[in-house]
């Protein structure tokens, strides 16, 4: 009873109805404009982001599918690679075989008569880097001698190979990345063929590129990709290595069993040229390996 | 006699109106509220991976989608490298940003003989590289171009500078007469890598 006198009595002063029915009709615009909100993000944002959440989705499924593949092909691998890389490339300690590799240059190069008036090779203090996991040092050695145009460009071309061991090395992140996204596209299954091919031995690929590429086309039979094997075999970091093996230096590290060499990077390089052809070549180089 | 019907004024007007405005309001803002708390969501949430979500919930879940396919594609490339060690594909990605000072002078080199046709115009006498601060220097002078030194030399300052991410010094322009080669314009550049 109470009730109904309280609505009697709101509906008998017709400001109050009238204040109330401005009210409701504010909230009901309100809500006109959050239908209107909701049906426009609806339009504009839903549809374009599920389309992009099917292709997310079904990559996803595709990359996760790839990484059991590989990680499965990688419990029956040796670690024959690993120990090369430890053994060659990053030794534990001590500078014998970067020295070895440096002497045996020298010699290729005065053999060939590019080279002369080599000073004594100065061997500095390690210095430890801080790696991931692994700490590693860089040792400096320190060389000077004369040499002929060829002779440098020969000697040069050892340091920006040196530590290179499987045809993954000779890849630049770009290169590697189309390998993979053509990978997705046509067979994606087949990454472990791909990682077969990354993994295989460099020495042996820039030897005969397509006796390693065979398996590789077989599983890719398509254009694209014979494409881009092409474009890697024709590639100026595998045409320097190329090169670089067919010449002196090259074939005298292969005969003496120092390839893989150790990694070396050129701290500090002076070429400065002289009568005749000649350059005298300042040279300050880190080999790096394993701290003990 | 009938009395004729007097004319509402405007407030018997509006106090007439006001209930069935108010009713009217009222019935409109509760349809609406229904419609915005039950039929709308029918309309506007999508059935992805496995459950409704709005447009926000989707933008989110297409966020962590992509971050989902980021991550394991880095693990993908990971799990293919022949070799798992990272100090060694740290060498390598560090070396492969640095320049390498035999690329860079062969390019010198051959900058200086296509730039002019006398041979050994642009003679380069010393090339150095310090990788720590990243720079390289270049020594050497114009010469048998005859009064042209300076303009050679400025052509191949802009030849070098063009080759990508390096900065070139602008060297100190003059013309020097020497007994042995005549006139020439020796110069000194360095050139920083970012």
């Amino acid at each position: 009873m109470t009730i109904l006198r309280q609505v009697r009595a709101f509906f008998s002063r017709p400001g109050i109805a009238f204040t109330g029915g401005i009210l409701c009709l504010v909230l009901s615009a309100w809500l006109i404009r959050g239908h209107a909100v909701a049906l426009r993000a609806m339009r504009e944002g839903t549809l374009p982001l599920l389309s992009q959440t099917t292709s997310l989705e079904k990559r996803l499924a595709l990359l996760s599918r790839q990484v059991e593949a590989t990680r499965l092909s990688k419990a029956a691998q040796n670690g024959s690679l690993e120990e090369k890389l430890r053994a060659y490339i990053l030794p534990a300690g001590g500078t014998d075989r970067a020295v070895a590799v440096i002497n045996a240059a020298f010699d290729a190069l005065q053999k060939a008569g590019n080279a002369k008036d080599i000073a004594p090779l100065t061997v500095g203090d390690p210095s430890r880097l801080p790696g991931s996991g692994t700490t590693l040092e860089a040792r400096p050695l320190s060389v000077a001698l004369t040499v002929r145009e060829n002779g440098m460009r020969d000697l040069l071309a050892m340091l920006d190979v040196s530590g290179l061991l499987t045809v993954h090395d000779v890849l630049v992140p770009r290169e590697k990345q189309e390998f993979f996204s053509v990978t997705e596209v046509e067979n994606p299954s087949s990454i472990v063929t791909v990682g077969q091919f990354l993994s295989a031995d460099l020495l042996q690929y820039l030897g005969d590129p397509r006796g390693v590429e065979e398996r590789l086309l077989a599983a890719f039979p398509s254009d694209t990709f014979a494409g881009l094997l092409h474009h890697l075999s024709k590639g100026e970091t595998v045409k320097n290595a190329q090169t670089f093996l067919a010449g002196d230096i090259g074939k005298v590290l292969i005969s003496q069993k120092l390839w893989p060499m150790p990694f070396f990077t050129i701290d500090r390089a002076e070429a400065k040229a002289l009568t005749d052809g000649w350059v005298r070549l300042d040279l300050t180089v880190s080999a790096y390996g394993r701290s003990k | 006699m009938l009395e004729a019907p007097t004319r509402p004024t405007p407030t018997q007007i509006l106090r007439g109106m006001a209930v069935p405005f108010f009713i009217f309001s009222l019935v409109l803002l509760v349809l609406l509220s229904l419609s915005f708390t039950l039929v709308l969501p029918l309309f506007t949430r999508v059935d992805v991976g496995g459950s409704q979500r709005t447009a926000g919930e989707l933008r989110t879940y297409v966020g962590q989608l992509s971050a989902s396919v980021l991550r394991v594609e880095r693990e993908r490339d990971q799990s293919i490298l022949p070799v798992a060690f990272v100090a060694y594909e740290d060498l390598k990605a560090d070396r492969l940003a640095h320049p390498s000072f035999a690329g860079l002078r062969v390019e010198l080199l051959r900058t200086a003989s296509a730039l002019v046709p006398e041979k050994d115009a642009i003679h380069v006498e010393a090339v150095s590289y310090d990788d720590a601060a990243r720079v390289l220097s270049v020594v050497g002078d114009v010469r048998g171009v005859g009064p042209r030194s300076m303009t050679v030399l400025a052509e191949y300052v802009d030849a070098i500078a063009k080759i990508s991410g390096v900065e070139v010094s602008q060297p100190a322009y003059q013309r020097v007469d020497d007994p042995e080669i005549g006139m020439h314009s020796p110069f000194t550049l360095h050139l920083t890598f970012p």
